[in-house]
């Protein structure tokens, strides 16, 4: 990050802001949080880099513990995405292609563990949450920054302690970790179980933070009927994260002792229940789900609202909507049971509720394609990966049905049906809408413009690539493909689709790639951004500095109108802004676009006149 | 809806916030008070960190942070009662038994230590909201001496478990010239319920017996009819008696329950005899186990909090951590509440 | 008598009456499911058709020209919001109840169905019948006749998946679970585990033989097929092979296994985990296959069911047989007598003068293990 170059220093309109007297002398030119507070120009060379990266590690400014975030789920995201190429590459034929069964196991093991845990659970909330929570209430902070970090580098202990299971026989147990099997296997599964329970506390932690900041830090004005779509999937996220995330905690220590001291609970030759560690693992794991996608629609809203300019259609039904899902999440977790012995009463519950659930997540889909009614819809990147998520999704979407009907779901669980239904929802959905909000908010994160052009292929690549490799799987799992599989020796007709849904993967790593090299691009070459490309109308664009400063406002804005006010906000661009890059142009300030609706108070000591 | 254009006074941060307590920003600094000044040129106290407004603010914050933070301490053991409840439906006749293994007595006093801890420890919070120093600091270190209390009967009651071979799971075996459970009711029945429940008020006695009274006539007492009561060893003492009790205990209702086979228990007997027994100790350790690590935890928590509140660091203005900690304290409690009944009485 | 996979398992795709979607339906219940399976899937697909075309065509008709473009005023419309609230409603439901129906009309098999009990472990599945008949690997069954498959596990979970059939349920081990099915054609039908059980995983498949009834009760009368019958030792030996699972773990070809290869062992020295070593010989094979996890060759898990009480000495004498001819070793006259009849001395020994000098060590690489048993014997 410190190779950034300075973004233009930004002046601020009315009310004039202090020229910043909190810090010391010689520190006063204050970019934004990238640069600030900085060693000071008196510092060169390696020392300078050690200055900077230590007030990295130590940081607990949200926005940069964000951008950490970012990077590491990032990371996380590419190794799993590797581990998924090596999983299809080796199904491209019959028979051993490059991997043995038992390194196969260990791959695809590892593939979904990566991508659940160190990937997709933290993913949005915590990179994108995270910078953008405090900004989008008028905050200049979560409540508990010092927590904050504290679960970035519990994330990472949990990240190395799961990983150093790789020196201990690694783990071929899948990432559900069914017992018994769990408990017999390779020692890998004791580092993999800690890692996961400590990752957990990071998880929480989090949620807790997000909760208490969302309950307790708005901004004067920020009722919650004006806060953005994203804030309410983030605070339904959150519950969701603190009511679940404690059971997988404590199934992954009994797991733990399951192994070391023979507790018996799961295990059946100690008089023990299988089938109880499946409740106890579907009961968090169902509900992270909704950690994983729940985001993913907080962001998608933003989307639709800011490139149709229009009013997210049903505010209140999709603020609502998140909510529900999140409470009736936690009631369905026994449809990943159907086929496990569970009692048929059971069954049929909780493929009731499981359809319940399936309602608000219509409601939400219809009233995003509604948004873009009468709207004026803008075809930038951003958009086109949230149109992508809302075709990827709807499809995700209808699968699930066929998959909580009860005797549908005989024919269907544990096949490749199932594994192309969950990649839809996590994939077409909580990724392709990280990638959208990445590309949405990447000016307002790094003060760089990415290059337009090659967003646009990239997303291209990436629908047409997800398709191959993930439509073809819903057509082998309905021919009773089983998942997991390291060979198909009794399916040998299956082979081209395999290879279909192989090329498939390669496409689709290509979008990727172009898309991270596009970052890359922006970081080093990107043209400055304008404070509001986008011309969007959350906080975020109206009232901070691109990027924002060190404490995000110098005055806690005063908010007098719901988010999704656009007729009032401006574009950063000088230009027409239509053009691929043309909206580039390094613009003056127009950080506070909508001052003539934003009044600012100072800090609570002064109060507005019309609050008097 | 969408749209509003008017406050609403439902904001809780509204602008009249901060001027409700008298230790806002501006605030005198009474109470000896640090005061800081901001880079926004304003005196605020020093525990206000700089992100919030007010230390209201700050307050309510922490402690609804607290609030959730209590909320996934419940799930987590929550996961545990849910495992007891099922093996408990499971296995009935095995918990039963099983649980006359643990001591009631020491059990109930151990909840009366922690009763009395969470007593100490709301007094403590008082006692920083009246700004008595002297008295903060002497219930903070009561409760850690409360708590040590509690650990250290703990500690007896598992290594005495220890010592009988009782041990979670597959290794659960009772010792060598013990009568093991399995072979108390080897291929016959289970402890007859009439032998032990029927005599409950005797077994505590028994138990009493073990702190000093002479074990062998109470175990005749619970063992009408028992035969070849071990001798009571030379060298009795205290630990090494209630051994012996339970040898007695355990021997005589053996020979109770042999007399009953004929009624029919020799399906629960199964049961019993097999390692699954170690089942319900595979729960009672793991949740006293991890009660007993929150104990720890919040042991060190309230010496810190000592150490501080020595220091002056908690007055009636900021106690925040205080009665974080305090709530902590309580849920420690209460799961121990729950935990007592389920394990030692039921 | 040995039944003939006169009909293979299914060799191409389309073939069911979904063509794309799903495999044929082989069970008297596959339609019930099939039936909702389609109904969802016309549904969804329509469903989705609409939204994409809204998408597509907002985004066309709204598009934006200048950024000086205002969205026009949108008022929320309860009608519009009700239908899509109520009209999802009304079809989850439906969906639901007909899931419900089928469901039950699919799981409880009649009374009275004809019981097999099955045994999932690493890594096959292994069959009884209540006439004490047992099988490996594969069950033979009568047609049009419910078929009730109680099941239960030896280690760890598995599950039971007839795709034609639209079966599965989870194996587990220390309690009982069910499938039932009744097969309309005569045929033979792929098992699948779909349960995720290990390094073999993807190879615990067994075939189901749905024959005619009068073909079944021959089978039945016959033993089940277990017996030697007019094959060689050899032969026998390489049939065991398959039918008793061997060929999941063990090659026949010197390629790595969960097991060591068979292929060239006999008389070779084993190194075992606890530092001994023996010979391969029959007294060797025979506690192997007997008590396997007595000697572990070193470099291997103790991963092996032991087949003690599976197998009859004329078919341990097939097995041994077999491993000998795999390594080119003639056989000693006195253990190519058939144990049940029905292969003379002259005929094996035939076997034996004419495979010995060719099957070298590494010959048999690649070919089939039947490949090798027929060729040789005739």
């Amino acid at each position: 990050m410190a190779t950034l170059t300075p973004a233009p220093v930004r002046s601020r309109p009315a009310p004039a802001a202090p020229k910043n007297p909190g810090y010391p002398q010689g520190h006063e030119p204050v970019h934004n949080y990238l640069h600030e507070p900085g060693p000071g120009p008196e510092v060169t060379g390696f020392a300078r880099f050690r200055a900077i990266a230590w007030e990295w590690m130590t940081t607990v400014d949200h926005k940069r513990i964000g951008l950490m975030y970012l990077a590491s789920v990032s990371l996380a995201f590419a190794v799993g995405g590797f581990l998924a190429l090596a999983v299809r590459l080796e199904l491209f034929t019959q028979g051993e292609t490059i991997m043995t069964a038992d390194t196969y196991n260990q791959v695809f093991t590892m593939h979904g563990i990566v991508m659940v845990f160190l990937f997709i659970v933290p993913s949005i909330p915590a990179s994108l949450g995270n910078f953008l929570l405090p900004i989008m209430i008028g905050a200049k902070d979560v409540a508990f920054p010092k927590l904050n970090l504290a679960s970035f580098y519990i994330y990472g202990i949990g990240a190395v302690v799961a990983l150093t299971g790789l020196a201990f026989g690694g783990v071929d147990t899948g990432w559900t970790f069914y017992t018994p099997y769990s408990k017999e296997t390779v020692d890998g599964v004791l580092f993999m179980g800690l890692g996961v329970f400590i990752m957990g506390f990071s998880s929480i932690l989090t949620g807790l933070n997000f909760i208490v900041t969302i309950h307790k830090m708005r901004a004067p004005g920020m009722t919650w009927n004006r806060m953005p779509l994203f804030l309410w999937s983030i605070y339904a996220t959150s519950i969701v994260q603190i009511l679940a995330t404690p059971v997988i905690g404590i199934t992954m220590l009994l797991l733990f002792l399951e192994r070391v001291l023979q507790i018996g609970i799961f295990d059946p030759a100690l008089g023990g229940d299988p089938v109880l560690f499946q409740h106890f693992f579907w009961f968090y794991s169902h509900p992270a789900v909704y950690i994983m996608i729940l985001p993913a629609f907080g962001v998608v809203s933003e989307l639709m609202g800011t490139f149709s300019r229009q009013r997210v259609y049903g505010y209140r039904a999709v603020a609502l909507s998140s909510v529900a899902i999140a409470l009736l999440g936690f009631l369905v977790w026994g449809h990943h049971m159907f086929t496990s012995g569970q009692s048929p009463v059971s069954s049929v519950i909780f493929s009731l509720i499981t359809f319940l659930i399936g309602i608000p997540s219509g409601i939400k889909i219809f009233n995003w394609v509604w948004t873009m009614y009468k709207g004026s819809v803008w075809l930038q990147t951003p958009m086109l990966y949230a149109l992508t998520f809302l075709f990827l999704f709807t499809i995700g979407g209808v699968t699930g049905i066929m998959v909580g009907a009860l005797s549908v779901d005989i024919h269907l669980h544990d096949t490749y049906f199932v594994v192309a239904h969950f990649h839809y929802v996590m994939m077409g959905g909580t990724v392709m809408a990280m990638l959208g909000g990445l590309h949405y908010w990447w000016p307002k994160m790094t003060g760089k413009l990415y290059n337009e052009t090659a967003g646009k292929v990239s997303a291209l690549l990436v629908f047409l690539g997800f398709n191959m490799t993930f439509f073809i799987q819903f057509i082998m799992g309905s021919q009773g493909m089983p998942r997991r599989y390291y060979d198909y020796p009794d399916m040998p007709w299956l082979e081209p689709l395999h290879q279909i849904s192989t090329v498939g993967s390669w496409v689709l790593g290509l979008g990727l790639m172009v898309v991270w090299a596009n970052g890359m691009w922006s970081l080093w070459k990107g043209k400055p951004a304008p404070g509001n490309p986008w011309g969007g109308a959350t906080l975020e664009w109206t009232a901070a500095t691109t990027p924002p400063d060190h404490h995000n406002f110098h005055h806690t804005p005063l908010v007098t109108h719901g988010p999704y006010d656009y007729n009032a906000a401006l574009y950063g661009a000088s230009g027409d802004g239509m053009s691929g890059d043309g909206h580039a142009a390094p613009v003056p300030d127009v950080t506070v676009g909508v001052a003539q609706n934003e009044r600012f108070i100072d800090d609570g000591t002064s109060q507005p006149d019309s609050l008097s | 809806m969408a749209n509003p254009t008017t406050l609403t006074v439902d904001d809780p941060h509204a602008p009249e916030a901060p001027a409700s307590g008298d230790h806002g920003h501006g605030g005198d600094g009474h109470h000896g008070e640090l005061m800081l000044k901001g880079h926004d040129g304003q005196m605020h106290p020093a525990h206000l960190q700089h992100h919030f407004i007010s230390a209201e603010q700050q307050f309510e914050a922490s402690k609804l942070g607290m609030w959730l933070f209590l909320v996934t301490e419940v799930l987590l053991f929550g996961g545990m009662f849910v495992a007891y409840a099922i093996y408990r439906a499971w296995y009935p006749d095995l918990f039963q038994e099983a649980s006359t293994q643990l001591d009631t007595l020491l059990g109930a006093f151990n909840t009366l230590v922690l009763l009395a801890s969470s007593l100490t420890v709301a007094w403590a919070i008082r006692a920083a909201q009246t700004d008595n120093r002297k008295l903060l600091v002497g219930m903070l270190w009561l409760t850690v001496a409360l708590a040590g209390g509690f650990m250290l009967v703990k500690y007896f009651e598992y290594t005495h478990k220890f010592e009988l071979g009782i041990y979670p799971g597959k290794y659960f075996q009772l010792d060598e010239g013990t009568p093991t459970i399995a072979e108390l009711t080897a291929g016959t029945a289970v402890l007859a319920p009439a032998a032990v429940i029927g005599e409950d008020g005797q077994q505590l006695d028994v138990t009493e017996g073990a702190s000093g009274e002479s074990p062998t006539g109470e175990a005749e007492q619970i063992a009408p009819g028992a035969v070849d009561m071990p001798e009571a060893n030379p060298e009795v003492g205290a630990e090494r008696s209630l051994e012996e009790t339970e040898n007695a205990l355990a021997e005589a209702t053996g020979h109770a329950a042999d007399g009953e086979h004929e009624e029919g228990h020799g399906r629960e007997g199964a049961i019993f005899s097999n390692p699954r027994a170690g089942i319900f100790f595979s729960i009672y350790y793991v949740m006293t186990g991890i009660h007993g690590l929150h104990i720890i935890i919040g042991m060190i928590a309230m010496g810190i909090l000592a150490v501080k509140a020595q220091r002056g660091r908690y007055t009636s203005v900021y106690y925040t951590p205080v009665e974080n900690v305090g709530l902590y304290w309580h849920i420690v409690d209460i799961i121990w509440i729950f935990l007592f009944p389920l394990m030692y009485l039921i | 008598m040995q039944i003939q996979d006169t009909v293979a398992t299914r060799q191409e795709f389309f073939t069911g009456e979904n063509g794309l979607w799903l495999p044929p339906q082989e069970s008297t219940t596959a339609h019930q499911i099939d039936g909702l399976f389609n109904f969802i899937l016309y549904t969804s697909t329509l469903l989705t058709l609409i939204v994409a075309a809204a998408m597509v065509y907002f985004v066309w008709k709204y598009r934006r020209k200048t950024t000086a473009d205002r969205a026009v005023d949108v008022k929320e419309s309860k009608f519009l919001e009700l239908v899509w609230v109520i009209v999802p409603t009304l079809l989850v439901v439906a969906v639901f109840f007909w899931g419900f129906t089928s469901y039950v009309g699919t799981s409880i098999p009649p009374a009275n169905a004809y019981e097999i009990n099955v045994k999932g472990q690493k890594w096959f599945w292994s069959f009884e019948y209540n006439n004490g008949i047992q099988t490996t690997g594969e069950i033979v069954v009568p047609v049009n006749t419910p078929i009730k498959l109680q099941m239960t596990s030896q280690d760890v979970l598995h599950s039971f998946y007839v795709p034609e059939f639209r079966i599965k349920h989870d194996v587990i081990p220390n309690r009982y679970s069910y499938v039932w099915f009744e097969a309309k054609e005569e045929g033979t039908y792929q098992v699948l585990c779909t349960e995720y059980c290990g390094t073999a995983h993807s190879n615990m498949g067994a075939l189901i033989k749905v024959v005619g009834r009068q073909e079944f009760n021959d089978w039945v009368a016959s033993g089940g097929g277990a017996g030697q019958g007019d094959n060689s030792l050899v032969e026998y030996g390489a049939l065991l092979y398959e039918k008793q699972q061997c060929s999941t773990c063990h090659s026949i070809d010197g390629s790595a296994g969960t097991g060591p290869s068979w292929q060239g062992i006999w008389g070779n020295t084993h190194q075992f985990t606890d530092g001994t070593s023996a010979v391969v010989d029959d007294a060797y094979i025979i506690e192997s296959i007997l008590y396997p996890g007595n000697k572990i060759v070193a470099g291997y898990q103790n991963q092996m069911p032991a087949y003690q009480g599976k197998l009859d000495d004329g078919q341990l004498k097939g097995i041994i047989a077999y491993i000998k001819d795999l390594s080119g070793a003639a056989a000693p006259e006195e253990l190519l007598k058939p144990s049940e009849g029905g292969i003379s001395v002259d005929e094996s020994a035939e076997v034996d003068v004419d495979g010995a000098p060719e099957a070298t060590p590494g010959q048999g690489a690649g070919a089939p293990a039947d490949a090798v048993g027929i060729t040789t014997g005739q």
